[in-house]
This record gives structure tokens, C-alpha cells and sequence, in this order.
């Protein structure tokens, strides 16, 4: 069972009985009805929900797979890299993933993702929803439905961070902005330099005691508390449920989450120096938290020219990254309750083109799994000699969505009301979960 | 003759629609009120008691917001409730829409619909010269048709002169790619999607592959063939070896001229496109303006026109009169605004606790919307009793911690506008809010703080009036003096700074309702 081993202290969803007392004597509470922080003192002895969690790992721009989980060594297609032996018997990587060679036996690989749609944001909306976009609906991103499904109001943290960036485009969908990521680290310009991983803003400002943040809120809630009271208003709920979160997450207590200072320097440096690479221990702290999903992306692999250069860096960072973050779970006992998933929108050409590089390909790719029970060391499915086909198992976005809900222990076919008033299930009804890995 | 008598009213009734156009100048209360009648019996068919009548300051705070992109400042919130002429909102409708708030808030709001790219790091370079053409242009009210035609058809070196206002940012959002125009211009212009159709023929519409590259081979330059005479273009589908000249989306036939300059192709696709008989162009205008002052369109998706519900949506009929009026009127942007916001339609209330009339497409009720990133800043500074940072018509200088916040409070679309915890961070801790809870740098509170003449009560009132547009309820009042009151005599004017920080952070505030 999934045992939280951070403090008890650490994980309070509301300030302290004696904190309220305190703030009351100093009448910053005083005789208001409906203060937040009066409200979140109620909650006080709240634990938070054990459940499983998910990290996904998301290589934006569709990383070249073929130079990562399934070489073609010999082949025409098949680039400079090298394979080398795993630690799982049979299974070989390329030679710039050294760190994640050695954890081979905790990682399965589907190379058998076949998929459809090969222009970024389609396929990005589809990988991240597990839906082909129709109409009206507004499917919500996954990261929102596990949120949901695992939604604890009384928690300090949102159920869904995203890391590093990320286009604002997918977030709580049908589900609403509740379940919209809590984005930190800004934007991810390409190019730019790395952003700080910090949620902006996060801190009073400069003169503002306790106290007179207190007396701002009590006055706030008074405000908030008759307007737009009826149902039917989404906009006002998305307004005061993020200045509620918004409330909480300033508090001492869950702030701390972000703190990665607090990490010891040998932890940072195993993880890497660079934003994704913290972005992926902040990631551990979140889900230690109980944040029920988190995104953290790297990205820069939309390598049509230079291919080989530049997925030779990406593989090194992610490398690093990846397997410190899968030996910290484990160090830390997380690992079983916290799947991780590794994968970009859709692979490259097989075909190198006339710049060094390899075009968009959803045809034929690789995704990995590693965590939450997920049967390591395996390969599932096949690609031909040349990279262009998938010989078996093929996978579908949908398969590889319902794979994940299922790990995490939610039913897939369990179906949330969309905005259109039509049923939408976890996963596309014709998913069929891959049954190696589980 | 007795006979005539009862068929005369009977005529004109039928007739009324027709007739519209038939008026000069044409009367935007009368297509209000054939908005009106329309709703009104769909509300009768649904079954549905439309929401109640907003009150003076609610729809002075709307309608400022809705047609000037900021809230009313508290001078004009007194002015209007002191107001008892019957007719002052029309009036107020009026004093609006020729107001230079409305030329920038019009011209913001073309831009993101023709250019949204310019709302991307990519191409954020664009927006400033680009609205500065479309407000000289909204300025003069120059009829819409001629401004869709002078976009599409300008002329190559438009871009190159150092200065020029011009709409040269469509052509450079799209990099001048014939494949990225069509695709553009179609939406934009049409509300008809043909993005998807790009690579394979749409899943969902009727749009062809075909129909892509031979939109889109209106944006290519003739070519030359064997005598060296320039011949009409074609564009070679990538990938394939199918080559495609340009034909229009209905078919219609293209007439070349003999002699072909460069832009023969953009000349013609804008004939097509802006003609008054084109099904979609007027619709898509009136569709969009419709979704900006209702929040809903009339027809949704409002990039797809050309889907099912273009032709037998819900208000199909409706927009289509209503797009045949704007036609008629020569295309008149003042004339279409002002009847969307003199109809009763556009009065009711957003915050009726009755759940009934909350389907959105029955426009029973008013929804509640978040406000853009440039609403937001610029209501902000007006309630500070800041001067809008903006010139009307001129180039943006100065303006990057408008464009600043704005980006960082985008919305994609006020209807479903959603509040990231971040940004209720940045509302809270962010330094626009810290400024403006400061005495010295804000003007409203600054004279509040010292105005010898207001009591408590008063001072309180005044700040509601100008975060909120309205006076406080006696509850609020109280709350507010006795926190005042309650402060040290050294914290008095401290905590006049906590009261707008909270009216600020409020949710009233923050949405147009």
C-alpha cells in the first residue's frame, strides 16, 4: 500500500488550530462568517487521499524513436548510433541512454505505437486526451481526469501540475478549470533559456503580514460570497475556485512543495542541472505530496535537420534525468504507486532526409512505461527491418491511454458528463489496454 | 376599399425584414427589435422566462466594457445613475461606439480574429502595426467589405516603407505561404475551416484536399509558359505530383483577365470573398460581432460556418437576416454593433439565481464572462483613476507592461475564459496589484485617502463606484466602514488599500456580467 513518508506536519491541509486562535486574538479573523482561512482550519486533521500517481515525461515535437528504443542498427535507416545491452535480458537501447540501460529491468517498451495523426497540435491534443478531436466536445487532457478521479478538495496542492512549460491549449476540457494544470516554469520558447521552476507570484508581497493578508482575504470572501451564487456559471466558479487554490497554495505548508532547495545537492546533481531535469525531482516531491498527475516536458525534438546531434543531447538530459528520477522513487518506496510514462506526440521518419534529419512519422513509434506495477524489462510489439511498420501489437493512443488508467487503478470505461451532454468514457470505448504490461 | 384595409398592415408585416434594407440610413432599432421577436419566440417555444432586466449601473459597466474594453470610471457611473432621460441608454450605446475606446477595442479585437498569431511570441511583433491600420480604419468607419478587400489585395511593397500603417501583418503571420493564406483568410473571413483539409480531405466537412491548393493557388503568382506570357498559377500538392489552378470554393467560374499582375489571384479570390451575394462572408462577420457582444454565437463552432449547424443551427435564419442587413447597410460595422446592443436581449441579466434559461444558445440570459487580458489592465488602471495607456489610432510605444499582462491574461475566448491559479497569484502578489494598492500610485485611493469631505461611508462608496461600477449593498458598506474604522489611525489609509485590494481580486471585478 502506498505510504506517504514525508511528515505528517508537512502534509496539513489547513493552519493549525493554534494559528486560527492566534489570528483571531489579533482580530485578524474577528467576526467574519466566511473567512478562507477559518474554512481551511476546519479541515485541519484532513489526511490526504492515498492513491497512485502519474509522471508523464512528454518529449514535445515528437522524439526520433528509432534512435532511442529500437534501433535498426545495420539498416539504410537506421543512423549512427550504436545499440548496447540493458540489464534486461534481450532488450537493447541506444548507446546515449546508459542510465536507463542499467534500469532496463523496471521499463517496458511498446514499440508498436501506431498512430494517425502527424501534425503536432492534433497529435498533441490526441496524446494528452487520448481522443481524435470531434466537434464541440471539449475533451479534457488526461492529467485532468486522473486529477478528477482522485480529487481531494480539502488538498493544498492542485491535482495537476504541469512542468516546464506547456501550450495552454489542453487543459480541463469538459471537466472544467479546476482540473486545469497548475503550470510552473513559464514558457517554453525554443531556444530560451531554461526558466526558473518557480510558481510566480507565489509570495506576499513585500509588507504584507500575515495579518493583512489575513484581513484582505476576510474582506475578499465577504465580496465573494453573493455574487453569481446560482448554477450555470462557469466562468465566475473557474474565478473563485483558482483565488481559493490559490489561497492555499500560498500557505507556508504546501509551498514548501516547490521549495527545491530543500533537496540536498548530491540529489539535485543526480538529476541534472537543467529545467527538465529539476523539473523531474520537483515531479517526485509533487507526487510524494499526493498531486495525483504531473507533466514535465522536454522539449526540442522536432529535429527535422541536424537529427542526430540534437536527439544525442536530448537522450543524454533525458537519460540522466529519467533514471534518477525512477531510483528516487524507489528509494523512497514510490515507485510502486507512481507510474511513469515516457513518450512525445509521435516518432520521426525512419528515412533520414536530405538535411540529417527525420520528418514527422506517427506511423510507427515507441513509448515507455516504468512503475505502478507496470511489468518491466519487456519489450512489447515490433517494427519491420526499416522502421517504417508495426509487425505486432499494434497501439493505439487510446490502447496506451487505458493502459495508464488502469495501472493507476481506475477503471477506464467509467464515464464523466461532457459539454455536450454525452457520456464520455476515460478512454476511448475501443481501448483495449495492453495486457502484457499489467 | 374595406377590403384594403386589413391588407395593408398585413403587407408591411410581411414585407418588415425586406424592408430593412430598403431604409435610409438604415435603423439599428429596428433590426434590434427583429432580434427581439426572434428570441423571444424561441424563448416561447422552449418554454423559457428569459432572465430580468439589468439594472443602470450593471449595464453602464457592460456596455462600457463590451464596446470600450474597460470599466466605467466612478465620474461616470454618478453622471449615468443621475441620468433620468428615458432613453439614455440608447444614448449611452451610441456615445460608446463612437468613442476612441471603441476604435482600440475594435481594433484589438479584429486582430485576434483575423491574426491570432499575434497573440503567439512568434509573431507578437505584428499586432501593433496591424491594429494601428485596423483602428485608422474602424476610425473612419469604412465599410467592412472595402477593409477585408484592402487587406487581401495590398499591394507587395505596402510592407517595405518604413512607417507605413498597413495590414502587411496578415501576409507576414502567414510567412506569405499560399497554403497558410487560404487557410487564414478562409477562416477569418468565412468562418469556414479548411485547415484539416490541408493534408487529407476534412473528416467532418465536405471540404476536399483539392479544395485546399485550389484556394489556396490564388495566393501564388502567375506563371510564365512557353511564349513567356503570364498564365494563371498552379500549385502542386505537396508529396503528390497533382497540380491544382485556382477555383473558387462554390465552383463560381473565375474570369482572368488578359494581362495578369502578380496579384491577379488575390484580386479575384477578394472579389469572390467580399462580394454581398458570398453565403458566408457577411454571416461570419455578423457571427463573430454576435459572439463578442453575446459572449455565444449565434452559429458555434465560429470557425466553421460550413459544418451542419451553419445552415440549420438553432439561429441559422436569424444570422442569416441579420447578415443580410449588414450587407444591405453597405457593410456598416457602427450600424450592425449599435443594433446588437440596443435589442432588450442584450439587457438581461447574467446573474439571475433562477437555473432555468441557462442553455446558452436560447440567450435568455446573459452569460458570465471573464474579461481579455486588455480589458483586464486597462479596467484595472481605470479604477486607479489612471489614464488608459493608449493612444487610439497611433503605434503602441510604451506599452510593453500592457502587452505584458495582457499576454500573461489572455483568454482564448471570454465565454470560457479560465483562471489559472498562477494568474489568481499574479492578481494577488503581482506587482500591477501591489502598485496599485499604494497610495502614491494610485490616484482613486490617494484622493480618497485625503478627500476631507468624504466620511468613511463615502470613502468606501467612492471605491466601490470605481473598482465595481456600483454602490455597496448596506451589508457591504458596514463590513467595509467597520474594517476602516476598527484600523489604528495609522493604518486608516493602509487599510483603504486593503478595500481595493479586495474589490480588485473580487470576481465581480474580473468578469463582465
Amino acid at each position: 500500500m502506498f505510504s506517504l513518508r514525508v511528515p505528517r506536519s508537512a502534509l496539513r491541509a489547513g493552519p493549525s488550530r493554534r494559528d486560527c486562535l492566534r489570528l483571531s486574538a489579533l482580530g485578524a479573523i474577528g467576526a467574519s462568517q466566511s473567512g478562507w482561512l477559518q474554512a481551511l482550519a476546519a479541515d485541519a486533521t484532513a489526511t490526504p487521499k492515498k492513491h497512485k500517481s502519474v509522471i508523464l515525461l512528454w518529449m514535445n515535437g515528437g522524439p526520433a524513436t528509432i534512435d532511442m528504443w529500437d534501433l535498426k542498427p545495420g539498416h539504410d535507416n537506421g543512423g549512427p548510433f550504436k545499440e548496447i545491452d540493458t540489464a534486461a535480458p534481450g532488450v537493447k537501447f541506444s548507446e546515449h541512454m546508459p542510465n536507463l540501460a542499467k534500469r532496463a529491468k523496471e521499463l517496458a517498451i511498446v514499440r508498436s505505437m501506431a498512430t494517425r495523426e502527424g501534425d503536432h497540435a492534433r497529435a498533441r491534443l490526441v496524446g494528452l486526451t487520448g481522443y481524435t478531436p470531434q466537434g464541440a466536445i471539449q475533451f479534457p487532457a488526461l492529467g485532468s481526469l486522473v486529477a478528477h478521479e482522485f480529487d481531494d478538495p480539502r488538498a493544498d496542492l492542485p491535482g495537476f501540475v504541469s512542468v516546464g512549460g506547456r501550450t495552454g491549449d489542453i487543459g480541463g476540457g469538459f471537466l472544467g478549470p479546476r482540473f486545469a494544470p497548475l503550470v510552473v516554469g513559464g514558457d517554453r520558447g525554443f531556444g530560451a533559456p531554461a526558466t526558473e521552476l518557480k510558481v510566480p507570484d507565489l509570495e506576499r508581497p513585500a509588507g504584507v503580514t500575515t495579518e493583512v493578508h489575513t484581513k484582505r482575504l476576510d474582506l475578499l470572501s465577504g465580496l465573494e460570497k453573493d455574487f453569481a451564487p446560482g448554477k450555470g456559471h462557469p466562468v465566475a466558479e473557474t474565478m473563485k475556485a483558482a483565488t481559493d487554490r490559490a489561497v492555499r497554495l500560498m500557505r507556508p505548508e504546501a509551498a514548501a512543495a516547490f521549495r527545491l532547495e530543500d533537496e540536498k545537492a548530491a540529489v539535485r546533481e543526480a538529476y541534472g542541472r537543467g529545467t527538465f531535469a529539476q523539473g523531474c525531482l520537483l515531479a517526485r516531491r509533487l507526487v510524494e505530496r499526493g498531486v495525483s498527475f504531473v507533466e514535465v516536458t522536454l522539449d526540442g525534438w522536432d529535429t527535422h535537420n541536424n537529427n542526430f546531434e540534437r536527439v544525442k543531447t536530448l537522450s543524454g538530459t533525458l537519460d540522466t534525468a529519467f533514471a534518477a528520477l525512477l531510483a528516487d522513487l524507489k528509494d523512497r518506496g514510490l515507485l510502486d504507486s507512481t507510474l511513469v510514462v515516457c513518450q512525445g506526440e509521435f516518432g520521426r521518419t525512419p528515412k533520414v532526409n536530405g538535411q540529417t534529419g527525420r520528418d514527422h512519422w506517427p506511423t510507427s513509434w515507441a513509448a515507455v512505461l516504468a512503475g505502478a506495477g507496470i511489468k518491466g524489462g519487456q519489450v512489447v510489439g515490433k517494427t519491420s527491418a526499416d522502421g517504417t511498420a508495426v509487425e505486432s501489437e499494434p497501439t493505439r493512443t487510446p490502447d496506451l491511454i487505458a493502459t495508464v488508467v488502469k495501472a493507476i487503478g481506475l477503471d477506464p470505461m467509467k464515464q464523466n458528463m461532457s459539454n455536450v451532454s454525452r457520456p464520455i468514457r476515460l478512454a476511448d470505448p475501443v481501448a483495449k489496454p495492453i495486457k502484457e504490461l499489467l | 376599399m374595406r377590403y384594403h384595409r386589413y391588407l395593408l398592415p398585413l403587407v408591411a408585416a410581411v414585407a418588415w425584414p425586406a424592408a430593412l434594407g430598403a431604409a435610409e440610413p438604415p435603423d439599428p432599432a429596428k433590426l434590434a427589435a427583429l432580434i427581439d421577436g426572434r428570441l423571444s419566440s424561441e424563448w416561447q417555444k422552449a418554454g423559457v422566462k428569459p432572465a430580468p432586466v439589468i439594472d443602470d449601473a450593471a449595464f453602464l459597466r457592460r456596455s462600457t466594457l463590451d464596446l470600450s474594453g474597460r470599466i466605467p470610471t466612478a465620474a461616470e457611473v454618478r453622471e449615468f445613475l443621475a441620468d433620468t432621460s428615458p432613453d439614455k441608454r440608447a444614448k449611452l450605446a451610441t456615445r460608446l461606439i463612437d468613442s476612441g475606446g471603441h476604435t482600440r477595442h475594435m481594433a484589438t479585437f479584429w486582430r485576434r480574429t483575423w491574426v491570432p498569431q499575434a497573440d503567439t511570441a512568434e509573431f507578437a511583433r505584428l499586432a501593433d502595426d496591424f491594429e494601428s491600420w485596423v483602428a485608422a480604419r474602424v476610425q473612419e468607419n469604412a465599410p467592412y467589405d472595402r477593409i477585408v478587400r484592402e487587406l487581401l489585395t495590398l499591394p507587395e511593397s505596402a510592407g517595405n516603407r518604413r512607417g507605413a500603417v498597413t495590414p502587411v501583418g496578415f501576409y507576414a503571420a502567414s510567412e506569405s505561404k499560399p497554403e497558410n493564406l487560404a487557410a487564414n483568410a478562409t477562416r477569418s473571413f468565412l468562418g469556414v475551416n479548411l485547415d484539416c483539409a490541408q493534408c487529407h480531405n476534412h473528416p467532418f466537412a465536405r471540404w476536399t484536399r483539392d479544395q485546399f491548393w485550389q484556394t489556396a493557388a490564388f495566393f501564388a503568382p502567375p506563371t510564365k509558359d512557353k511564349s513567356g506570357k503570364a498564365v494563371p498559377p498552379e500549385l502542386m500538392i505537396p508529396n503528390t505530383k497533382k497540380s491544382l489552378a485556382p477555383e473558387l470554393l462554390d465552383g463560381a467560374e473565375v474570369k482572368w483577365p488578359e494581362a495578369l499582375a502578380s496579384d491577379t489571384g488575390r484580386k479575384l479570390l477578394a472579389d469572390w470573398l467580399t462580394a454581398k451575394d458570398n453565403p458566408y462572408f457577411a454571416r461570419n462577420a455578423v457571427n463573430r460581432l454576435w459572439a463578442h457582444i453575446y459572449g455565444t454565437a449565434l452559429v458555434e463552432p465560429l470557425d466553421d460556418l460550413s459544418g451542419d449547424s451553419g445552415n440549420t443551427g438553432y439561429h441559422a435564419e436569424l444570422l442569416k437576416e441579420l447578415a443580410d442587413a449588414f450587407a444591405t447597410s453597405g457593410f456598416d460595422l457602427k450600424y450592425i454593433t449599435r443594433a446588437l446592443v440596443l435589442t432588450k436581449a442584450y439587457q438581461l441579466s447574467a446573474l439571475t439565481r433562477e437555473d432555468a434559461p441557462a442553455d446558452p444558445r436560447l440567450f435568455a440570459r446573459m452569460p458570465i464572462r471573464g474579461l481579455t487580458g486588455e480589458q483586464l489592465y486597462d479596467s484595472l488602471r481605470t479604477a486607479a483613476g489612471l489614464p488608459p495607456e493608449r493612444a487610439d489610432t497611433g503605434r503602441g510605444l510604451g506599452l510593453e507592461g500592457r502587452k505584458r499582462f495582457a499576454a500573461q491574461f489572455r483568454v482564448e475566448r471570454p465565454v470560457t475564459a479560465e483562471r489559472s491559479i498562477t494568474q489568481a497569484l499574479s492578481m494577488m502578489n503581482g506587482r500591477l496589484t501591489t502598485d496599485l494598492t499604494d497610495l502614491t500610485k494610485n490616484p482613486t485611493l490617494g484622493g480618497v485617502a485625503s478627500a476631507p469631505f468624504l466620511d468613511t461611508r463615502g470613502k468606501v462608496e467612492t471605491l466601490f463606484l470605481a473598482a465595481i461600477g456600483r454602490e455597496p449593498t448596506a451589508k457591504e458598506s458596514k463590513t467595509m466602514i467597520d474594517f476602516v474604522e476598527g484600523s489604528t489611525e495609522s493604518e486608516r489609509e493602509r487599510a483603504l488599500g486593503d478595500v481595493f485590494w479586495a474589490l480588485v481580486n473580487s470576481t465581480e471585478f474580473n468578469t463582465n456580467h
